[in-house]
Formats: structure tokens, C-alpha cells, sequence
């Protein structure tokens, strides 16, 4: 974590860092002109304005120089002032409007990135977060530098050429002193590369610790475990501390030896002036100009020596940021990219016919990476249009796996999915998401409004979005919120509860009209009544709607035509349920658990209810 | 939890105040800020000196030496006293930075720490009203705002300050006039400053609030990811971080509009000054009520005052960022905590605890009841079934019953104790509610399981599982406990989360345990085994199950039946069931599948 992909030979940030401020001028060349010809005025300004101040104190040397004709260069100073103002406006203003364009450039990259393929494999969320907050800002920070910069750099040339035409040996000395100065920031750059490059590593690391404990808040408060969680994230931040110190003891020296390189310069100036006006080889006149003009250049030297001193942070800013930027998207492997739309034209006119999807699976299997064993293995089964098919299994046999891989969200190891005809994953996912609908287990539900989380984006009108509640059996408490359609839920819903919140999970779904639907044990949270009356709210979209649902409650497995019993990831029974539950001992066991379980309370001894508590 | 309410209840104000008062409250919030505090000033006060006496001696040296052409012999001393200058300025420079970095990243280590903690201290409701992307911002980007400052231009405005004093001495030895000249331009400056605080304070308050935002939508989009792709709503999520990420940079340059309007006056005073010395010293030398040497110095003194006002005005109009960061950062740490740790002293009584309900109700802030008023006593020991539809506020219940959100109107009592008077950490050891999304973190199962219990040795945790009967289930997986679980738990199903979220619960032995809705999406046949397993594990103890499915309620003590807020029934099975009433309703609805084996 040294400091990815940045190199570390000698310069490769300062390199890094100026090939940066390159392309932001080539992305915002307009602000930075204006902001560049702000920041020259500002300079002529300032000479100006010592000039005509030496000009006028010189004046009053001569005897007959005082009085009304100082009103004239007095008005020249006002002017300049007002000139110099304006400059000063012109330069920041523009120069904060290249950078935060640049920001904003770049965090929308991030987000759309973010957006559209989730976080990248291994990536913490909260570190995500700060490189979308402090790392975009780092990575621009020395633009706003820049403009001032460039013209100290051109008053730097524009000194040591005068100090060359005064005398070759100053000049030399000038150029000895720049050089000087940008071995210094070399150094300081190799030296404080690594150092900044951990420091915005740990940075990450705190807000990764911050935003996995909060979202575990709730359970950290029912377990009393803050103090636990406080001493944990006190370890991250003081780690950060510390690496801030040992960034801060290089950065320390950084700037107090380009201050002091000037103020030596002119000493050293002093002492080859003395020995030369001695020697008669030069005039007092010279010495007195070329320390002046030393003085003059420390200003820019070390404005040059501020942007230099920002690289490393730069630098190693963008290389997080761009580690972000081209990471693979998630889910989408090489093969995995459709190159066009994979639907055949012979297939059912790809969605306009009334009838559902056709799925074929043949012998399917899936291997999630890292994993240890196969989730799905050697599966293969055919589905109708129209048909309704249930999967049923214990927890972890592979239920939500198949639904995954049915739907196309994620591509099979080996075999193959057909739906009409064509592999779900590879079709374009406008066009997948408008015929296949997934509700997940787990609803994940944006802070946003009812409409916002039912629309995700595309435009319904109200008739089809009460539509759908009314089959998802969700309508009765939206009507009842307090803005209805348009209340806001709260982040993840939690303003909602869990049986509410699959509810509009499957609204969102049926708004879509999907040719097939494949629900994840989607009504898990939904009671008894609820449930039955959305079963029976979905069986009546069939046969335009081809339903797959996961799940093991026995209402949905007997409206079935089909039922798929997995075990460990491979069919162990298939057929209807009246068949499975006579045949499969398993099947049974799953299916009957909860009459056995009333049979075996019923007949065991009723406790005596004594105390039994009052309800008031 | 069962109305929706809108997201800008419960925010987190602002810590109310000016600069000098924020300054002072932030600076006295961690102890580690004030160290040495006095050896860096004086540290400070001899770089400036260095600084004010290179340019003397320089213009000692060229007049005495260089001028009459005195060769290096007349420089040589000025030369050396002018190094020895630079060389302690750089120096003391250095340690001053040094010091700063140190006290500043002590000091906001420990206020990142106790915001963090205040955090996880806030009521549930008011948690879960913040967006987790910006509870994060408050301890990242808010304080490094703070930290940025308090290294770079806290130093510089510091520094500042200093020379202009200094400056301001050294010229009045040389014109008590000049000097109330210059001041006389100044002061109005720093009135003006002042005053336009209350002008930049509330836009950088607001920019930090974007940032917040900014990062709250991008943690939904990494979140919901699965969603997103689900339903190709790309272009949903990108409107939104687009929306976020615009208003943030709307807000940037707002701020940066103040920020250059009030640097571009403050601009003007400096070249004031300036154009001001020379025409007034001029008048007097020409009057000759003041020698040219004494002119020529208080000249070259404005431009050692006027330049750290300069550098002052930038690093003054920065600091209101820092200030804004602050701000919320006190805003942290005023926001009034769960039950303040100094109240809660008492703890539990050993053995079975009973739980009453003492005319307990919930509304949300805006008014709304969730539950109204009731008063009821658990009976230590006793197993308790809580029934109704989703949003009856069931889980409200269970949440109140053990503190995890604070009634509105009433109290509740654990052991006879009342809950806000119980220590939190006594509380806690003795109750344990598991909800129905269990949050697992992104590491193995058995540390999962050890974050309540962070001593259990690997052979406590599996007994946990065969304890449950889900010894099977574990022993199927090939990496057992060490199996990872994926960030989030993704790399099991959610009936695996909830299974390793109960062993978790189970696994801390407590005296009281509450289940909402934990077995929700475990298989039927795994879910009544466990429920078998629970049955005899909490004999003896107290318990409150929160469950749509009916297999709890058979073998409770007690059923309370919910409906919209109200408990409509309650009594043990068969006596509810001979009623007819809402529980006989729902149990019909319940096992009138035709599927029942």
C-alpha cells in the first residue's frame, strides 16, 4: 500500500502531480487562463506599485519634490490597488471554479461508477467514501495554486534574468538557488510519498471501521458492545494520528527551509557583493538591485515551492481514486459483456407476446470465488410459459443462488440458462430488467419517496403504480401514510416495517409487468392472511407472467405447478406438490414441519397458566 | 417502526455560537490541544522576530558595508547575525509546525473518538434518522476540515497575528502617528471581518452538510448495488449521486463567492495602507517633523505588516470551513445521548427478570402514535408470544421492552427496575434481542459470534450452534467456523444470517431473551427446530418472541395480540383460541393451508 500505482522512482509524483495539473488545464483551460491572467496582474500590480513607491520616496530626496506633485502618482497607487483588487477576484474566483469543476467531474465518475457496479471486489463501502470525499478533494487541491504559481514562476525567470544582465555571476547564483530549491522538493517528495500514501490508506481504513459500525448500530446497542466498538475505532483513528504526525515531521521541514532558502540567498548575495564592489569589480548600485530582486523572488519561489510540496498527497490521491475508476465491474466477466443483443428474433417477439418466459436450464452449475464448494451443481429443468414453479430446500441448498442465476444477475461456472431462448446475462440490462423481475429476500429500499422506490428511475402513472400495490397487497398502508405515495421511508426503509417493506419490494416488481417474476422467498415478513391473498393476487397475472419462487411456505409450494426440491445445490426431486409430498422423504420433512410440530405441542401436556398477566 | 416518517426529524443541530466561542469550545474539548500550548507561541514569537530582523540587518549590511565599498570584512559580522537569524527562524519554524502536528492529531484522534461514541450513544429513532454516509462524514470529513486548519493555516494566522503586533511595536518607536494611521485603516478591516462571519459561517455549515448527503447517496448506491443491477436502475442511482454531487459543488462555490468577496475587500485595505504611509510620510518629511530614514523604515515596516495581513484575511476566511466542522462536530457531541451514562448506576437483580410496562406509549416526533398507552407485567420466567399483522408495531414492542428505544410517555421496568435508571452494560448482558436482519460483519463466523462474547473459545461457539440444532448445518460447511460470511453476510443466505445472529444471542446466555421475527427466513423444518431447541433453552428464563408465523404462540406462556398499536388479546393459547377473537382469525389464517402434510 506503499503507493499504488504512482511508482516510486525519483519524481514519479512530482511527475504524476504535474501530468495532473496538465489535465486539469486541458479539461478547464477557460478558468485557468482567466484565473492566469488575474494572477499576472496581480504581479504587474504589485510591481507597479513598488515601483512608483520607490519613485516617490526617491522624489522627496530632491529638494524641490514634495507637495501637489505627489497627487498624481498617489492616484496611480489608488488605481493600482483597485487593479490589483479586481486581479485578485478574477484569479480566485476562477481558479476555485476550475477546481471545483474538476471535483465535481471527478465525483460524478465516482458515483456513476459506484452506480452502475456497486463496490469493487474488496473494497469496503466507508473506504469508498473517502476517496469520494477527501481523496477527490486532494487530488485538485494543487489546481487552485496553479495560476499563481505559473505567474511566479514566469516573475522567477523574469528576476534571474535581470540578475544575469546585472551581473553573470548573480545570475548564476540565482539559478544555483533555484536548483537548489527543486533538489530540496525532490527529496522532500521521495521522502513524504510513502508517508502520505499510508496516511490516506488509514484514512480510508477509519471511515471503512466508521460506516461497517454504524451500519451494525443497532446491534451494538442491543449488545452493549459500544465501549467495544469505541476502543476499536479508537485504535484506527490513533493509528491515523500517528501516521499524520510522522507525514507532519517531513512536511515540517518542507516549508521553513524553502522560507529560509531565500532569506540565505540574499545573505550569500551580501557577501559575493561586498567582496566584488571591494575588488571594484561591481557597484554598490548592482548589489543593493540584486538583493532587492532576491527579495522579491521569495514570494514566487515559494509559492512554486507550495505546489511542489502538494504533489505527494496529489499524487497518491488520484491513484486511489483512479484504482476506484478502473476496477471491473462486478458480475460482468469478460465473457459476460454482450457485444449486442443476444435475443433471437425467433423467440417469442422478446417480449411482446402475452405469454410469460420460457426458462431452460442445462446442467448448471455455479462456483462462487472463494468459496469452498459448488453453490448450484449439474442442474437442469425446464419451465413453461405461463407456469408457476417453486423452489424449496433448506436454508443454503442453493434457493437464492438458482434465482440468481434465472434471472441473470449472475453467470453460471458451467452449463447453460436459456430464458426464451437466450442467456439472461448476456442480454442488454435495460432490456433483461424490463422482462425479468427479481424481489430479493431482503428488500433494500432507497431514502426516497414510495413513488421514487416503486419507479427506480422510469415514469408510471399513478393508476399503474396503485395497481401494483394493490396486488403486492401493499395499497391499504400507503393510502394510510401520511403524504402516501409521495411519504419519504428512511433510509434502508427502516421507517417501515420488515413485512411492509417486502411488500413495496414486489410492487416495484409487478409495476414492471415482468414476463417473468422470480421471487426469493419474497414474502418471508408477510403474515399468514396477507400472504395467501398475495399469492392469489399473483396467480392472476399468469399465463403473461412466468413466476419462480423461492421459498418454503407451504401456501406457495402447493399453488405450484412445479416444484424443484434442491440439497446442496443439485435437484434432488422435481414434480408437483402433491406427488413430491408423497414420494420424497425429504420433501415431507420440509413441507410438514409446522403441522408436526402443532401435532407434537398438541398432544404434549398444556402448562397451567398461572400467572398469566394482565393486560390493562 | 411501522409508519414512515420524513427523514429530517431527529437531525443533528449545529453548535450554536461565534467563532471565538467555537474556537475556545473545540479547542477545550480534547485536553490534548492545549499541551505546550505556551512553548509554541514562544517558539512562534522568536520565528517571527527572526523574520522582522533578517530585512534589518540586511539593510544594515548593504548600507554599512556594500555601499562604501568596505569589502567583505565590513559585511562579514551583519552576514553572520542575519544567518544565525534565518537559522533560528527556520528552526523554530519547524518546531512550531512539529508541535502543532502533534497536539492537532492527538487532539482530533480524541474528538473524532468521542463524536464516534456520541454517536452510538443517540436514541435508536434518532440514529436511524441519520443517513449512515453522513454519519461517517461526521467523523471524517467534518474534522479533517478541522485537522487541515488547525496544521497549515492555523499556524499561518497564528504567525500572522504575531508579526503584525511585532510590527506594530517596532513602528510606533518610529512614528506614533504612522502607526495610528495604519491602524486606523486596520481596524475597520477587522470590524468587517468579524462581521462577516455571520455572513460565511451558515454556507459552510451548509457545505459540510452536502458533503454529508454527497456521501449518504453513495453508500446507498454501493448498498443496493443488487437492486440497482436487478432492475437496471443505473440511471436512477446516478440521477441521485448527480443531484447530491451538484448540489455539493452549488454549495462550494457559494462559499467560495463569500469566501473571494470578502478576501477581495480585505484586498484593498493592505494596498490602502501603502498608498496612505507614503503620501502622510511624505507631508511629514517634507514639513520635516520626520527624517527620510524613519520614513524609508516605516515604509519597509507597512510591507512587514501588510503582507501577514494578507496571508491573515486568506487564512481567517479558511478557517470558517474548519469553524463549520466544528460546529457539527460539537453539534455531535451536545446532542442529548441515550439515558446519560451517570443515570443508569443500578444493576439487575440476579435470576429470571420480570418486565412491566408502566403506561408505556410511542409516538414518532411528528406526533404520530406507533403504540398508545398500556400497562402490562411479564412475569419473570414466563414465555411470551408476540402476535399481529406487519406494522401493528409489534417490533416497537420488543424494542421498548428492552430500552433499545425510550417510551415516549410512561416507563418500563426490568427486575423492578426502571429502565433508565438500569446500567447499560448490566442491561445489555442480561437481555438480548436479535432482530430480523441481524448485522454480520465482514469476517467468519466465529468472530461474528464473539462480538458478544469476545472471550468464547471456539468449542463455547459450536456448542452454541448444537444447542439450536444447527450443529449440521455447521458441520456442512467445509470451513465450519471459520467459513467467511462476506461483507454484510452476503456469502450466506439470509436464513443463514439469521441462524448465526441467534447463535450469537444464544451464545450470551441472557436472562431475558427477545426474538423479532429471527426465524423468518430459516427453512420450516430447521425453524421448528429451533423453536423446539428454544423452548427448552429458555425454560426458566423470560422471553418475548416477535413472530407472523403462529409456532411460538402454541407453547407460550402468554400471547399478546397487536393491532394498530393496541394490544387487542392476550392470554395463553387455547383460551385465546376458544374466544373466537383476532388471535383465532389469525390462527386460521394460519393453518388453513391446505398444505399441512
Amino acid at each position: 500500500m506503499t503507493s499504488e500505482g504512482v511508482g516510486d522512482g525519483w519524481g514519479a509524483r512530482s511527475r504524476q502531480g504535474l501530468l495532473l495539473l496538465l489535465g486539469a488545464v486541458r479539461a478547464e483551460p477557460w478558468p485557468f487562463v482567466g484565473a492566469l491572467a488575474g494572477s499576472a496582474v496581480y504581479a504587474g500590480a504589485t510591481v507597479f506599485t513598488a515601483w512608483t513607491l520607490g519613485g516617490v520616496t526617491d522624489r522627496v530626496v530632491q529638494p524641490h519634490g514634495a507637495g501637489g506633485r505627489l497627487t498624481g502618482p498617489m492616484l496611480w497607487l489608488l488605481a493600482a490597488a483597485v487593479v490589483q483588487m479586481l486581479a485578485f477576484t478574477c484569479r480566485e474566483q476562477l481558479s476555485a471554479l476550475m477546481r471545483l469543476r474538476l471535483e465535481c467531474g471527478l465525483r460524478r465518475r465516482l458515483a456513476e461508477r459506484f452506480a452502475v457496479g456497486g463496490a469493487p471486489a474488496g473494497r469496503k463501502p466507508g473506504d469508498l467514501l473517502s476517496v469520494l470525499s477527501i481523496d477527490v478533494e486532494t487530488t485538485w487541491q494543487a489546481v487552485r495554486l496553479l495560476p499563481s504559481a505559473c505567474s511566479a514562476l514566469l516573475t522567477l525567470l523574469v528576476g534571474i534574468t535581470a540578475m544575469f544582465l546585472t551581473d553573470p555571476v548573480f545570475g548564476w547564483m540565482g539559478v544555483a538557488l533555484l536548483l537548489l530549491a527543486l533538489c530540496f522538493s525532490l527529496v522532500y517528495e521521495q521522502k513524504a510519498g510513502p508517508l502520505v500514501a499510508r496516511l490516506q490508506f488509514l484514512r480510508g481504513r477509519v471511515a471503512a471501521m466508521a460506516h461497517e459500525s454504524f451500519e451494525a448500530a443497532l446491534l451494538v446497542k442491543a449488545s452493549g458492545r459500544e465501549e467495544a466498538e469505541v476502543a476499536r475505532f479508537a485504535g484506527a483513528a490513533t493509528g491515523l494520528a500517528r501516521a499524520g504526525m510522522v507525514a507532519g515531521r517531513t512536511r515540517s521541514v518542507f516549508d521553513p527551509v524553502m522560507e529560509a532558502l531565500p532569506g540565505l540567498g540574499i545573505l550569500a548575495t551580501l557577501l559575493l557583493g561586498a567582496e566584488r564592489v571591494g575588488g571594484g569589480r561591481e557597484h554598490p548600485g548592482a548589489v543593493v538591485q540584486v538583493a532587492f530582486l532576491i527579495a522579491l523572488l521569495a514570494l514566487p519561489l515559494m509559492s512554486v515551492g507550495w505546489i511542489i510540496g502538494e504533489f505527494p498527497q496529489n499524487a497518491t490521491a488520484w491513484a486511489r481514486v483512479s484504482e476506484v475508476l478502473s476496477a471491473p465491474l462486478e458480475g460482468t466477466g469478460p465473457d459476460a459483456v454482450p457485444a449486442e443483443p443476444q435475443v433471437q428474433a425467433g423467440t417469442a417477439g422478446a417480449g411482446t407476446g402475452p405469454d410469460g418466459c420460457a426458462v431452460v436450464l442445462d446442467r448448471v452449475g455455479l462456483v462462487r470465488p472463494g468459496a469452498a464448494g459448488a453453490a448450484l451443481s449439474e442442474l437442469s429443468l425446464s419451465v413453461a410459459p405461463g407456469q408457476w414453479v417453486a423452489v424449496a430446500g433448506a436454508s443454503g441448498s442453493g434457493k437464492s443462488t438458482l434465482t440468481a442465476v434465472l434471472s441473470g444477475l449472475t453467470a453460471p461456472t458451467t452449463g447453460t440458462v436459456l430464458v426464451d431462448g437466450a442467456a439472461p446475462h448476456t442480454w442488454p440490462p435495460a432490456e433483461r430488467a424490463r422482462r425479468i423481475a427479481v424481489v430479493p429476500q431482503q428488500p433494500f429500499l432507497f431514502r426516497d419517496t414510495v413513488r421514487a422506490n416503486l419507479a427506480l428511475g422510469a415514469e408510471y402513472p399513478d393508476a399503474e403504480l396503485w395497481r401494483a400495490l394493490r396486488l403486492a397487497q401493499a395499497a391499504e398502508f400507503v393510502a394510510a401514510l401520511p403524504q402516501g405515495l409521495d411519504t419519504l421511508v428512511g433510509e434502508r426503509g427502516h421507517s417501515l416495517s420488515g413485512g411492509q417493506r417486502q411488500r413495496l419490494a414486489l410492487a416495484r416488481a409487478l409495476v414492471r409487468r415482468p414476463a417473468l417474476l422470480v421471487l426469493d422467498d419474497a414474502t418471508s415478513a408477510v403474515d399468514a392472511r396477507i400472504e395467501g391473498e398475495i399469492l392469489a393476487a399473483l396467480d392472476t397475472l399468469r399465463p403473461a407472467t412466468t413466476v419462480v419462487a423461492a421459498g418454503s411456505s407451504p401456501a406457495a409450494l402447493e399453488r405450484a405447478d412445479l416444484v424443484l426440491l434442491l440439497e446442496r445445490g443439485a435437484l434432488a426431486d422435481q414434480g408437483p406438490h402433491h406427488l413430491l409430498a408423497q414420494r420424497s422423504a425429504a420433501y415431507q420433512q420440509l413441507v410438514s414441519a409446522y403441522a408436526r410440530d402443532r401435532e407434537r405441542r398438541d398432544s404434549a401436556p398444556v402448562a397451567v397458566a398461572g400467572d398469566r398477566g394482565r393486560a390493562a | 417502526m411501522s409508519t414512515a416518517e420524513t427523514s429530517t426529524v431527529g437531525v443533528i443541530d449545529e453548535a450554536q455560537g461565534g467563532a471565538v466561542e467555537i474556537l475556545r469550545r473545540g479547542l477545550r474539548s480534547s485536553a490534548d490541544f492545549l499541551v505546550g500550548m505556551r512553548l509554541t507561541v514562544l517558539l512562534g514569537l522568536v520565528a517571527v522576530a527572526g523574520r522582522v530582523v533578517l530585512p534589518i540587518t540586511v539593510q544594515r549590511a548593504l548600507d554599512g558595508g556594500v555601499r562604501h565599498g568596505g569589502g567583505t570584512a565590513a559585511v562579514v559580522w551583519p552576514v553572520a547575525g542575519a544567518m544565525v537569524a534565518v537559522l533560528l527562524t527556520a528552526a523554530c519554524s519547524y518546531a512550531v509546525s512539529i508541535r502543532l502536528y502533534r497536539v492537532s492529531e492527538t487532539g482530533l484522534a480524541a474528538s473524532r473518538v468521542s463524536a464516534f461514541r456520541h454517536l452510538h450513544a443517540l436514541p435508536l429513532v434518532r440514529q436511524e434518522s441519520q443517513p449512515r454516509g453522513a454519519l461517517v462524514a461526521r467523523v471524517t470529513s467534518d474534522i479533517d476540515t478541522v485537522s487541515s486548519f488547525l496544521q497549515y493555516k492555523g499556524l499561518m494566522l497564528a504567525l500572522s497575528t504575531l508579526q503584525m503586533v511585532a510590527t506594530t511595536v517596532v513602528m510606533a518607536c518610529y512614528s506614533v502617528w504612522l502607526t495610528l494611521l495604519v491602524w486606523a485603516l486596520q481596524l475597520p478591516l477587522l470590524v468587517f471581518l468579524n462581521r462577516s462571519q455571520s455572513f460565511l459561517a451558515p454556507r459552510f455549515g451548509r457545505l459540510q452538510e452536502r458533503v454529508g448527503e454527497v456521501l449518504a447517496v453513495a453508500s446507498e448506491a454501493l448498498a443496493g448495488a443488487e437492486t440497482v443491477r436487478g432492475y437496471d436502475a443505473s440511471g436512477y442511482v446516478v440521477a441521485r449521486a448527480d443531484r447530491a454531487v451538484t448540489e455539493l459543488a452549488t454549495e462550494q462555490m457559494r462559499a467560495q463567492r463569500a469566501i473571494t468577496a470578502v478576501q477581495s475587500l480585505a484586498e484593498l485595505v493592505p494596498s490602502l495602507i501603502t498608498v496612505a504611509l507614503a503620501a502622510a510620510g511624505v507631508e511629514l518629511v517634507a514639513h520635516g517633523w520626520m527624517s527620510l530614514g524613519d520614513l524609508a523604515a516605516v515604509l519597509f515596516l507597512a510591507v512587514l505588516f501588510v503582507s501577514p495581513t494578507r496571508q491573515g484575511v486568506v487564512a481567517f476566511t479558511e478557517a470558517q470551513r474548519a469553524l463549520a466542522g466544528w460546529r457539527r462536530l460539537l453539534g455531535v457531541l451536545d446532542a442529548p445521548g441515550a439515558a446519560a451514562p451517570a443515570a443508569g448506576k443500578r444493576t439487575l437483580p440476579d435470576g429470571p427478570l420480570g418486565i412491566g410496562f408502566e403506561q408505556v406509549g410511542f409516538s414518532y416526533p411528528t406526533g404520530r402514535p406507533v403504540l398508545e398507552d398500556f400497562s402490562l407485567e411479564l412475569v419473570p420466567g414466563r414465555r411470551v408470544a408476540v402476535v399481529g399483522e406487519t406494522g401493528a408495531g409489534k417490533t416497537t414492542f420488543a424494542k421498548l421492552a428492552c430500552g433499545l428505544v425510550e417510551p415516549g410517555r410512561g416507563r418500563v421496568l426490568v427486575g423492578g427496575v426502571p429502565l433508565d435508571e438500569v446500567d447499560r452494560a448490566s442491561l445489555r448482558r442480561r437481555m438480548v434481542i436479535v432482530p430480523q436482519e441481524g448485522f454480520l460483519f465482514d469476517t467468519t463466523i466465529a468472530a461474528n459470534v464473539r462480538f458478544t462474547l469476545p472471550d468464547a473459545s471456539p468449542a463455547d461457539i459450536r456448542r452454541a450452534f448444537v444447542e439450536l440444532g444447527l450443529g449440521d448445518w455447521l458441520d456442512g460447511l467445509p470451513l465450519g467456523l471459520d467459513t467467511p460470511v462476506g461483507p454484510g453476510g452476503a456469502l450466506l443466505s439470509a436464513g443463514e444470517r439469521q441462524m448465526v445472529a441467534l447463535a450469537r444471542a444464544h451464545a450470551a446466555d441472557p436472562a431475558v431473551l427477545i426474538l423479532d421475527e429471527a426465524t423468518s427466513a430459516v427453512d420450516p423444518d430447521t425453524e421448528v427446530r429451533i423453536q423446539a431447541a428454544l423452548d427448552r433453552l429458555t425454560s426458566g428464563r423470560t422471553s418475548i418472541t416477535v413472530a407472523h408465523r403462529l409456532i411460538s404462540a402454541r407453547s407460550a406462556d402468554l400471547i399478546l395480540v397487536f393491532d394498530a398499536g393496541r394490544i387487542v388479546e392476550s392470554g395463553p393459547h387455547h383460551e385465546l383460541l376458544a374466544c373466537g377473537g383476532p388471535y383465532a382469525a389469525l390462527h386460521d389464517a394460519w393453518i388453513a393451508r391446505p398444505a399441512q402434510g
